[in-house]
């Protein structure tokens, strides 16, 4: 939970939504590119899974230098 | 061979699994978000996917053992990747995309019901996996059980009647709640109070149909796991957390809320038992509260819930159980 952020309506700024969309909790998402590179396959549990039992989920970030080249 | 229906990242199965492998068992895992497995040929005496990365072929029809976990079978599985990917791009016609929507359904639900029909062992069941809300509280309470008076409102003016009538209320959804993620964010929704504050000033207006209940002040409550005739529960210490005592979903993971292994006394069990019976349910967890003056009430039964953290907080071990049940159709 610490990392959710509550995003909160007035119940009369619902409009056509019902009273328990009124707290909606989200978190960021990272690229899902990203994502997938702390997912391995486990032919074992026939499924993929997290790298780590425990993961700290910190991700090496792709840089794409192509950005740089007009600086 | 054992077939398991699941998701993938879906923990418990992974750990029913390492059973089966200690016992060294063939089982096959769907998991209905991926693409593993493809239909290849059915008729009356077979039913063969095909499993894309090793090309082996099986035949659903000579499993004598399936759990429902969860999941199903995917349209991707029934049509494979480039006749999915023809099927959502070209077909346009909202009948046609029905109809052609509507025999993948019939297809799912045969080959489901064949296998589950087939097998001399049956865990969970499709059919159930999600129960009516509020069907569920009318049967609590036809079984015997304290279930929340709930309301479901319509007009801004009710929701200052609910809280006049039942002074603490709590919001929830009439379904499942939001479980929803954009390219860039995730959203969820939990049960959440409903205060008087909230209704200040709230303009007399139509507003979507919405489930309010009474909020029952707990001492604390039980998350029970039921595997074929036996519960197996734990007390979930939620009610002193601010972060958790309207939803304990809200996981306090700094200081987690105290757990412990539970016996459910005769007549909660006999409740839950008949409503599992009338459901035709082997498996499910129930969500229960215990009030202050040592009542209990019913809020819900999740088919296909998570058993995890009741396993592990009561050591009951429930993982290997499943296993055993799958591979003996008992639990020895």
């Amino acid at each position: 939970m610490e990392k959710l952020t509550l995003e909160e309506k007035k119940l009369d700024e619902l409009g056509m939504l019902p009273i328990n969309h009124s707290r909606i909790y989200s978190n960021l998402v990272t690229d899902i590119n990203e994502e997938n590179k702390l997912i391995r396959y486990s032919s074992k549990y026939n499924t993929d899974l997290l790298r780590s039992g425990k993961p700290r989920k910190i991700i090496s970030k792709t840089i794409n230098y192509s950005l740089f080249d007009e600086e | 061979m054992i077939i398991i229906f699941s998701h993938q990242f879906e923990y418990s199965t992974n750990v029913v699994i390492d059973w089966l492998k200690k016992y060294n068992v063939n089982y096959i895992r769907i998991n209905s978000d991926e693409n593993r497995y493809k239909l290849k040929e059915i008729d009356e005496e077979k039913i063969i996917f095909c499993d894309m990365f090793t090309k082996k072929e099986y035949n659903f029809l000579d499993a004598h053992s399936v759990w429902y976990r969860r999941g199903g079978i995917s349209d991707r599985m029934l049509l494979g990747d480039d006749i999915l990917s023809e099927y959502e791009t070209n077909v346009c016609d909202p009948e046609v995309k029905k109809n052609l929507a509507s025999q993948l359904d019939y297809l799912r639900k045969y080959i489901i019901n064949k296998v589950f029909r087939n097998c001399s062992v049956k865990l969970g069941d499709p059919e159930l996996r999600d129960l009516n809300r509020m069907m569920l509280y009318d049967l609590a309470k036809k079984k015997g059980f304290l279930v929340p008076n709930y309301t479901v409102l319509t007009h801004t003016d009710s929701i200052n009647c609910a809280l006049k009538k039942h002074g603490a209320i709590v919001s929830k959804s009439i379904a499942n709640g939001l479980y929803h993620h954009t390219l860039n964010k995730r959203y969820y929704t939990y049960t959440e109070q409903i205060n008087e504050i909230d209704t200040i000033d709230l303009k007399p207006k139509n507003i979507f149909p919405s489930l309010v209940s009474e909020k029952i002040e707990k001492t604390f409550e039980i998350r029970s796991f039921f595997l074929i005739k036996e519960f197996y529960s734990v007390a979930i210490f939620s009610q002193n957390d601010s972060q958790t005592s309207v939803d304990y979903r809200k996981y306090n993971k700094k200081i987690p809320n105290r757990q412990e292994a539970y016996i459910i006394d005769d007549k909660t069990k006999y409740n839950l038992l008949s409503i599992y019976n009338e459901l035709g349910l082997n498996t499910g967890s129930a969500d229960l509260i215990i009030d202050a003056d040592n009542n209990v009430y019913f809020l819900e039964i999740n088919p296909v819930g998570q058993f995890g953290s009741v396993s592990s907080a009561g050591n009951y071990k429930l993982e290997k159980k499943v296993a055993q049940y799958l591979i003996h159709g008992d639990f020895n």
